[in-house]
């Protein structure tokens, strides 16, 4: 992304915030002043205004800082002013002055943004601002009848502006710390910007987490307890028609003695027992289907609620670690990355598989060695293991040549420990991989001398 | 008191954030910097490489590290500001757990110097900008970049044939098995070199001259002044730069001919700054990387006047072959190429701009510019 492209992005992210940040408050203040509500479509006139204001200057302006393009950016509030008076022209006089008046000053906020830093757009004192005139709008929202109409766009206003507040101050912050002076092409690696936003969403996603760790097991028991009313509600409603409607519902026990009254002029026993069966016959039934509908549901729904997590679990995980071994770079340099993660150093370390005295042991370790050189030279470990026990010495200057004339002694292990040297020397002094079928034949004939040698 | 506990929220997430990548972000961070050869040539495009290393679960998200390097190291264009001899490049890096990066920069060799990096600045902070801590690293980064050697027989033409039909460009060492004639004997020629017919013809005794090439020496001075007065740093940079590439261009062909060199300079060295250069003659390839080192670090600022070092060398130098390299001739100077023919050396000066035909000796060869490209 060109650098000004990307400077725009967040200047303008930042005029949005910094207008979701005062927007509540000329909300109550419309409110205590008109007594009027204020509807969506308002609530994007106003937006448009402002950016109708930034854009202006900055085609009007642009970077040629003139007095008089200034002043013809200041007039040109005459068109946001005039749509408005055209939208409210029905109203009263005072809504069309109020209304009026906020337009302008919305539009001339979105002029000076224009002149102003993205920093100095949304700097600290903005934000502060900002976080306690929502904090006081929501109060005012919540306790205040007259305005609680506006409480849940306020608080959406207030999550949104807070995300994206924290997402500007992070590019920002970005830019301070990498940009160069003089230099206009340095920038941001597009993968540092990009992660950091990740990283600023996940923060979010905690704070709101905190904020709504009692209200979450509350809103979670509620869906719970909605779904079960709305059963009860179907089942009510599907024997409706066997109760009748005779406009008291089931629920005073009227409609049931009713029909039974018209076929037998009184209820009795018998109706009581045919209404009881029916409802748990139609309960059975319905039951059963919906019964059935989850349980062929339930393996769609486990693999999608599966998926869906697994994504998640991936996008966190991508935030802490990337696979190994990709290469990445920017123009002057490349990059090489790989994840070393501490288990798996560990296991590197121990591809010298480890040598025991234990031969069970060090049979097990055997199977498990995938590498053809280390099981040639860990079969014959264990062969020189297990040679003592047969009363055969070995010294540590001993060649193979010499171990295996030791070896002589004990019988029936001649020709397979032979063998088995010539493959172990190839491997271990000619450096050469040995072949599958070389394996298998060293293998065949170390349980023939284990064999022997147990 | 809902509202304000979300505040009250609010703020210590992002407190604690802050607290906690500013205490954790560089801790348990490895960083390595080094260049991929500890010598290179001049117009050599060698690496330098970083390596920093996350060894821990919790993530940075953002790393600048800061290199101070040499503005004749050409790297990082577009993210390094240049500022008298120094560039200084901003690296950043984006760590997650347990993460390694390996970064390498190209790097362009651009001018002979031996080149360190001694310590790098690590800056990491939380993602809002809100606390950043940074620590000193020893990188110890340091590679030699030997001068470039130059077609010296395109450069540089020879005097005496100036005025001819024809200009031949030929090699300044002559070929050492070549019989140049005969000389007079004396009391440090071996008996068994007398040439007998030209003592005969001559009435004294004679010795043959290939004495004196079939074991050739060099000797290669280098005037490191620009210009004749010049008493402090060298005025003329390029020029000099020019006689320290021809330098290393005599170098590299004795090393090549199996010749024995020495290299004497009016300038001092880096490492050494206060004494003049002369080196004992020697050959082979250790010698001749370690006169190439010589030249990577040669300052460019007189130790003594050149005509005073040849006055004070003269007496050490006897039975050479003597290059002397030089921006200015004057007649003081050729009184030292006198005396220094009289020690049985053989004189040639190469010229590092053009001289006026008034000044130039034409018993003495003598080479110049032959104003191409170099």
């Amino acid at each position: 992304m060109k650098a000004n492209v990307k400077n725009f992005i967040i200047k303008f992210t930042a005029v949005s915030v910094m207008f979701l940040f005062f927007y509540p408050a000329m909300l109550i203040i419309r409110m205590g002043i008109l007594k009027e509500d204020t509807r969506l479509f308002e609530y994007f006139v106003n937006a448009a205004y402002l950016y109708a204001g930034y854009f202006i200057a900055y085609f009007v302006v642009g970077k040629k800082d003139g007095l008089i393009r200034k002043t013809i950016t200041f007039l040109l509030c005459v068109l946001p002013a005039g749509a408005t008076v055209l939208i409210h022209s029905s109203g009263s006089i005072w809504r069309l002055l109020a209304e009026t008046a906020f337009t302008v000053f919305i539009y001339l906020t979105g002029v000076r943004t224009h002149f102003i830093d993205a920093e100095d757009v949304l700097d600290r004192k903005t934000i502060s601002i900002g976080i306690i005139i929502l904090t006081a709008s929501l109060i005012v929202s919540k306790y205040y009848a007259i305005c609680s109409y506006f409480f849940l766009p306020v608080s959406y206003f207030a999550y949104a502006s807070l995300v994206l507040a924290m997402v500007v101050k992070n590019q920002q912050n970005l830019d301070r710390i990498f940009k160069k002076k003089h230099i206009d092409t340095a920038s941001v690696p597009q993968n540092i910007r990009r992660y950091n936003t990740g990283l600023i969403i996940v923060l979010f996603a905690i704070i709101l987490l905190l904020f709504n760790l009692q209200s979450m097991v509350i809103f979670l028991f509620k869906i719970g307890g909605y779904i079960i009313l709305f059963v009860l509600w179907l089942i009510g409603f599907l024997l409706s028609p066997l109760a009748g409607d005779s406009g008291g519902g089931q629920g005073d026990g009227g409609g049931t003695n009713d029909l039974f009254a018209e076929l037998g002029g009184e209820s009795s026993l018998l109706a009581e027992i045919i209404y009881g069966v029916l409802t748990a016959v139609v309960v059975f039934i319905v039951g059963y289907y919906l019964i059935r509908a989850l349980i062929k549901l339930f393996p769609n729904l486990v693999v999608k609620v599966r998926s869906l997590t697994s994504r998640f679990i991936n996008f966190i995980k991508s935030l802490f670690r990337m696979g190994t071994g990709s290469e990445a770079g920017e123009a002057d340099y490349t990059d090489q990355i790989e994840t070393i993660i501490p288990k798996e150093e560990r296991k590197a370390e121990s591809k010298e598989y480890k040598k025991t005295d234990n031969i069970k042991k060090g049979l097990r370790i055997l199977k498990k060695i995938n590498d053809p050189v280390k099981k040639i030279r860990y079969l014959y470990y264990l062969i020189l293991k297990m040679l003592p026990g047969k009363s055969v010495q070995i010294d540590a200057s001993n060649t193979t040549g010499e171990i295996y004339r030791k070896s002589l002694q004990i019988e029936g292990i001649e020709r397979d420990f032979h063998r088995i040297t010539q493959i172990y020397e190839n491997v271990r002094y000619g450096e050469s991989m040995p072949g599958s079928d070389e394996v298998e034949d060293a293998l065949s004939k170390f349980s023939s001398v284990h064999e022997v040698l147990k | 008191m809902e509202f304000v506990a979300m505040v009250v929220i609010l703020l210590v997430a992002i407190r604690l954030q802050s607290y906690i990548f500013y205490k954790k972000a560089l801790q348990k961070v490895d960083y390595k910097c080094e260049f991929s050869k500890t010598e290179a040539s001049e117009g050599d495009e060698i690496y330098l490489v970083e390596t920093v290393h996350n060894k821990k679960l919790l993530p940075v998200p953002w790393l600048k590290v800061d290199i101070n390097s040499s503005r004749w190291l050409d790297f990082a264009n577009t993210r390094s500001v240049v500022a008298q001899e120094n560039r200084y490049v901003t690296s950043s890096f984006l760590l997650k757990s347990y993460q390694k990066t390996i970064r390498r920069w190209k790097v362009k060799c651009l001018k002979r110097g031996i080149y360190t990096t001694k310590n790098v600045t690590l800056l990491s902070g939380d993602p809002l900008g809100i606390s950043t801590n940074s620590i000193a690293v020893p990188a110890n980064a340091r590679i030699t970049v030997y001068p470039a050697t130059i077609d010296f027989e395109r450069i540089f033409i020879q005097s005496k044939y100036l005025q001819g039909d024809t200009i031949i460009r030929r090699w300044i060492i002559d070929d050492p098995f070549m019989v140049a004639g005969a000389r007079e004997y004396t009391p440090w020629d071996p008996m068994n070199k007398i040439h007998w017919s030209s003592t005969a013809r001559a009435g004294k005794l004679m010795v043959k001259k290939n004495d004196f090439t079939a074991q050739p020496e060099l000797t290669v001075v280098l005037n490191i002044q620009s210009i004749e007065n010049e008493y402090h740093g060298t005025v003329d940079k390029d020029i000099i730069e020019l006689g320290i590439k021809v330098a290393a261009t005599m170098f590299d062909r004795a090393l090549k001919n199996g010749i024995p060199v020495r290299f004497a300079s009016n300038g001092s060295l880096s490492s050494i700054p206060d004494s003049m250069i002369v080196t004992p003659m020697a050959g082979g390839r250790e010698h001749v990387r370690a006169l190439m080192g010589m030249l990577a670090q040669l300052e460019l600022k007189r130790n003594k006047d050149f005509e005073e070092f040849l006055d004070i060398i003269e007496e050490e130098i006897k039975n050479t072959d003597i290059i002397i390299i030089t921006a200015y001739m004057n007649a003081n100077l050729y009184d030292r190429v006198y005396k220094l023919r009289s020690g049985r050396n053989s004189v040639k000066i190469v010229s590092l701009r053009k001289m006026e035909s008034k000044n130039i000796m034409r018993d003495i060869d003598i080479y110049y510019p032959a104003g191409v490209d170099y």
